[in-house]
This record gives C-alpha cells, sequence and structure tokens, in this order.
C-alpha cells in the first residue's frame, strides 16, 4: 500500500521542515496522500517516492492549510526547508517557476496560464484563445511535458 | 502514441475538465499503462505552478494575471 510505505518517510521529511509541528506535518501528509489517491488510483509504490516527496514539500512552501489556531507560528522560509532524504537538492522558489514559465513557447504558457492560473475550463480556453477544443487538451499536455523538461534541466523534479 | 486518452492528460492533472471526464480518466489510467506512466511523469507540476502565487497571495484572479507582464 502506498500510505503503509510512505506515510513514516514522508512524516519524518515534513516534520524536520516544520519544525516538528507533529499535528501540522500528519496534515500534509494526508493532503499528499489525498492527491496521490485523487490523480493516480492505481500509482505505482515502486515510482511514486520522488513525486510524492515534491509534492509535500511544495504543500508546506505553500502554507497549505496553515492553523490559524497557532499565531505564534512563523512562515517557513524556504531556505530552512530540510532537504531530508529526498533526492531534490534545490529549493524552487516561485521566481524560478516563472522563469521556467515564461521561457516555454507562448502557446504552451497561454494554456496552462488560461486552465490553471484563471482556472478556466477547457471550452472557455478554447473560446477565449480561438482554438478547437481538442487542441487545448493536447496543447496542454504538451505544456506539461515542456514544463517539466525544463524544470530537469535546471535539476529541480528529482527524479 | 497509442492511446487516445493521453492527450487529455495534461487538461486533467491541471483540473480544468468536468467532474464526467475527471472520473473517466481516473478510471483510465488505472489500467492503461502510457497514461498511468504519463500521469506519474506530470502529476507533480500542479503543485509547483501553485507555488508562482503561494507567496504573494492565495489565488490569483483573472485581473491579476492579466495585468501581470511578468506571465504575459
Amino acid at each position: 500500500m502506498l500510505y503503509d510505505r510512505y506515510r513514516g518517510p514522508l512524516l519524518g521529511y515534513v516534520l524536520r521542515s516544520v519544525r516538528g509541528d507533529y499535528e501540522y506535518a500528519e496534515d500534509v501528509v494526508q493532503e499528499t496522500m489525498m492527491r496521490a489517491w485523487r490523480n493516480s488510483p492505481a500509482l505505482d509504490p515502486d515510482r511514486a517516492g520522488p513525486w510524492l516527496f515534491t509534492v509535500a514539500r511544495h504543500l508546506v512552501i505553500s502554507g497549505h492549510r496553515r492553523r490559524a489556531a497557532r499565531p505564534a507560528e512563523v512562515p517557513i522560509a524556504e531556505r530552512e526547508f530540510a532537504s531530508g532524504d529526498d533526492d531534490i537538492d534545490r529549493v524552487l522558489q516561485a521566481w524560478q517557476v516563472a522563469e521556467v514559465l515564461r521561457g516555454l513557447s507562448r502557446d504552451h504558457r497561454q494554456v496552462i496560464i488560461e486552465l490553471f492560473y484563471r482556472r478556466r475550463t477547457v471550452s472557455e480556453t478554447a473560446d477565449q484563445l480561438g482554438i478547437p477544443i481538442g487542441t487545448v487538451k493536447s496543447r496542454s499536455f504538451y505544456a506539461l511535458q515542456a514544463l517539466r523538461a525544463a524544470l530537469e534541466e535546471r535539476g529541480v523534479t528529482g527524479s | 502514441m497509442g492511446c487516445l486518452i493521453t492527450s487529455s492528460i495534461g487538461a486533467y492533472l491541471l483540473d480544468a475538465v468536468d467532474p464526467a471526464e475527471r472520473e473517466q480518466i481516473s478510471q483510465h489510467h488505472t489500467w492503461c499503462d502510457e497514461c498511468r506512466d504519463e500521469v506519474i511523469d506530470l502529476a507533480a507540476l500542479p503543485s509547483i505552478l501553485h507555488h508562482v502565487f503561494a507567496g504573494r497571495r492565495r489565488t490569483a484572479t483573472p485581473a491579476d494575471t492579466r495585468d501581470d507582464d511578468s506571465l504575459a
């Protein structure tokens, strides 16, 4: 089971980065697992490690579900994020992601912005960009592949 | 590329497909090796994309991104 295998390592990894806040670390691990399950019910446990850690790390960096009941918590500076046992060496800064996005082709960047950042549906995006729905879909697929390749080039995907 | 569903995976991972299609694709890649491999490869990206705005504001609005020359 994915959960059994990765819960311990993920928890340890996140705990180091949230200064031992166990409840918050558990939240992050739960959310990571939920996303794993939601995205891929049959995710191969042998291959899941790198991206599970990536998802967990980004949940922490983005302050996912920070508990309002704990005002004493300070935002985690990215440089304080422990690199731990995972393969990812660099901490990804927001400006670096923006830079990678700018480096994509205009077609690829457009569909990512419309679908992801502006939260438009496929058909809304098709209308907005004046292209067929099928093109929006295939273009978004290639856009993500291009994004991944660009991130790999910068050494940030850790796979 | 052999599977016709594969080209929908981008929209699926970016959460831009309707619930029915989402369910279809979600079930599909439990048995389709090609699609499952692609999902595994790309699934971490939405979290990384979210990070562009995480430090500045909780969610980006269309007006915000329209005026954001850095991403235009």
